[in-house]
């Protein structure tokens, strides 16, 4: 029997699961956003050396979860057959990364200016960049619960928690945007250091967007739930 | 040899070379398909298999391979005509011709890379040289429309069975309060549909049936009789089978059971298998013996029983000398399957072969696994199946029957010239 007639076999229409590379890949965005927290907290502290070597890793791991997800592209057949379709999976793929494209834009951006966070937003930074992780961290349940309703093929329970989650996921995405917006505000009117206030109106933009897409992936399953 | 003449004997001789031939090649690829599923989740070693395969294959080849094999015989074409006008002879070579056109064409087809049905490769043998002695007046286009029509609904049905099987699982257990301890209490009913249907498949208008109750039972007769061991049985087996599982977490757990419960479907396919599959081999054969011998004098170690058994031996030969190993390569690549699926495409796969078997269709094993995949996958229970894989499949589906057909009509030719 040559390889190519076992290619043609019913063992071969079932390939392996993107969904494991889609696992590997949160992963990775998991392992980062713990070195960013840590970096943003010896930044916060004044503690730039610190950060930066937790940025440097964040970058490393953001490298590659890329590769990942490239190799999950380029497996992926033209003609699958899985359990949500072939565009929500590559939507989901997608808005995951974005996560993490933001966390490395975050890494390289915070340390370009190695300066203490004005005072009159230490405090709103600290929330936000709480609200921040803690959307990221509901982010990794949602995806433990994503393959806990693959397992289950769209079992009751899983499918009860995914959507408990999205409402929590979308909760604290808001309280993150409100922090952002009063944040903004102060920084627009803080005259005393202008550049210091452009560096952080951008540091907080990205990392808004850090949660908008932890939210998009848990509207996506959402979304997906509502179609099964 | 009983005043046999030299070309009869010879005849015979080639049909049970070629026959064994094609029971070992039926063995080796055909049959490993189907034990995929069990060791791809893990259920099961390769080597376990191996010898599951082998034992369960004889056992339903012999038992319940009988109506398939009466099909492949004399249900293609109207063999009495042919025995009437051209002789005995000229319808053995024909028959060889068949089995000698399937044999080689799935050596062909195995070394050119195309996954085929060595069903309807003897069947399309069978049509070939029907064809070509009788022309279309001659062939059992009843018999033959039932067989394509069953072509096209074994996948169907094995679909339907295992997304209905997978769908109860899903529905019943695993969105239950307490999966795990519901999984533990559909063991003795999962068991005892399992041997209702074998039982069912063994009893039903069988020579078994003939010998236990002095007659072959009906359907009704064959359901009755078929729950008594269903329940006895059902409810003891649930011990051994689930001796030693342990609670886990989550979902694992449940897995965990339908692990020990694939070891049963690994049983159940191979038998099925050796009650489908048998007859592809021995059913041409058998034609050839009665028309050497006639209805007497035919010797011990030429009656259907004893085919079957070495038919079903050829089988098991086919997975151990050469099986073994593409087992392997599926086990590796059906990892992605877990168990819960997996004893859904297997207990899909299984219960439409036996069926199958039971009306006497000769049906394409690796279409009705196919089936049962998609059947899971419909269900949302597979997680990636590439598509193109599947077309490739049913085009394979399409040639089978025309190449075999025409390389009988060839062989049958080439060989008349030395007669």
């Amino acid at each position: 029997m040559t390889g190519k007639f076992r290619r043609s076999s019913i063992e071969n229409a079932v390939i392996d699961s993107p969904f494991e590379g889609l696992n590997k890949h949160s992963k990775l965005i998991k392992k980062a956003i713990r070195e960013l927290k840590k970096g943003v907290y010896h930044y916060s502290e004044g503690e730039f050396e610190e950060a930066q070597e937790c940025f440097n890793k964040v970058s490393k791991i953001e490298h590659k979860a890329d590769k990942i997800k490239i190799q999950i592209r380029e497996n992926l057949p033209k003609f699958i057959f899985m359990p949500i379709t072939r565009d929500d999976f590559l939507t989901l793929l997608k808005e995951a990364d974005s996560i993490l494209d933001y966390a490395e834009d975050v890494s390289v951006l915070l340390p370009m200016r190695e300066e203490e966070i004005p005072e009159k937003v230490k405090g709103d930074f600290k929330d936000f960049s709480e609200k921040v992780f803690e959307s990221v961290e509901q982010f990794e349940e949602m995806m433990n619960i994503f393959s806990k309703l693959l397992k289950s093929s769209f079992g009751k329970k899983p499918k009860e928690r995914a959507r408990e989650l999205q409402k929590e996921l979308s909760e604290r995405e808001h309280e993150a945007d409100k922090i952002e917006k009063k944040i903004s505000k102060a920084m627009f009117n803080y005259e005393k250091e202008p550049l210091t206030a452009v560096h952080l109106l951008k540091v907080v933009d990205r990392m808004d967007s850090i949660a908008d897409h932890a939210e998009n992936v848990g509207d996506m399953i959402d979304s997906i739930l509502e179609s099964k | 040899m009983l005043g046999l003449t030299t070309l009869a004997v010879a005849i015979l001789v080639a049909g049970l070379g070629s026959g064994l031939y094609m029971a070992w090649n039926i063995g080796a690829n055909d049959l490993a398909n189907s034990m995929g599923p069990a060791v791809g989740s893990g259920a099961i070693s390769h080597k376990q298999a191996v010898v599951i395969a082998s034992l369960l294959t004889v056992t339903g080849a012999i038992l319940a391979g009988e109506h398939v094999t009466s099909t492949v015989q004399v249900g293609i074409f109207d063999t009495e005509a042919v025995l009437e006008s051209e002789g005995a002879n000229i319808l053995s070579l024909g028959a060889l011709s068949a089995i000698t056109a399937a044999g080689l064409w799935i050596t062909v087809a195995t070394w050119k890379s195309l996954p085929i049905s060595t069903s309807h490769s003897i069947v399309g043998g069978m049509l070939g040289y029907g064809l070509l002695i009788g022309g279309m007046g001659i062939i059992s286009w009843s018999t033959l429309g039932r067989i394509v029509v069953s072509w096209v609904t074994s996948p169907i049905f094995g679909a339907i069975t295992a997304f209905i099987v997978f769908k109860l699982i899903v529905k019943l257990i695993f969105n239950s309060e307490e999966p795990f301890k519901t999984a533990k209490r559909s063991v003795p009913i999962i068991l005892g549909i399992t041997i209702f249907v074998i039982s069912l498949s063994l009893l039903y208008n069988t020579a078994l049936s003939e010998r236990l109750f002095g007659e072959k039972l009906d359907l009704l007769g064959a359901m009755f009789y078929s729950i008594f061991p269903a329940v006895i049985l059902g409810y003891l087996g649930k011990y051994p089978m689930m001796k030693g599982v342990e609670k886990e977490n989550g979902f694992e757990d449940v897995e965990h059971v339908f692990k020990r419960l694939q070891l049963l479907t690994a049983c159940y396919i191979a038998f099925s298998f050796g009650a489908n599959n048998v007859g592809n081999a021995v059913g041409p054969i058998v034609l050839i013996i009665q028309n050497t011998f006639g209805n007497s004098g035919l010797p011990f170690f030429l009656r259907n029983e004893i085919l079957l058994l070495v038919g079903g031996g050829g089988l098991a030969l086919g997975i151990s000398t050469w099986g073994y190993k593409v087992i392997k390569t599926i086990g590796f690549k059906l990892t992605s399957l877990t168990n819960t699926r997996g004893f859904s495409v297997s207990f899909g796969g299984a219960t439409t072969m036996l069926v199958a078997s039971m009306v006497g269709m000769p049906i394409s094993t690796s279409h009705t696994v196919v089936g049962a995949v998609l059947g899971v996958g419909f269900a949302r229970g597979v997680e990636a199946l590439d598509l193109s894989v599947i077309k490739r499949i049913v085009i394979s589906w399409l040639i089978t029957v025309p190449i075999a057909a025409t390389t009988s009509v060839v062989l049958y030719t080439v060989m008349t010239q030395f007669v």
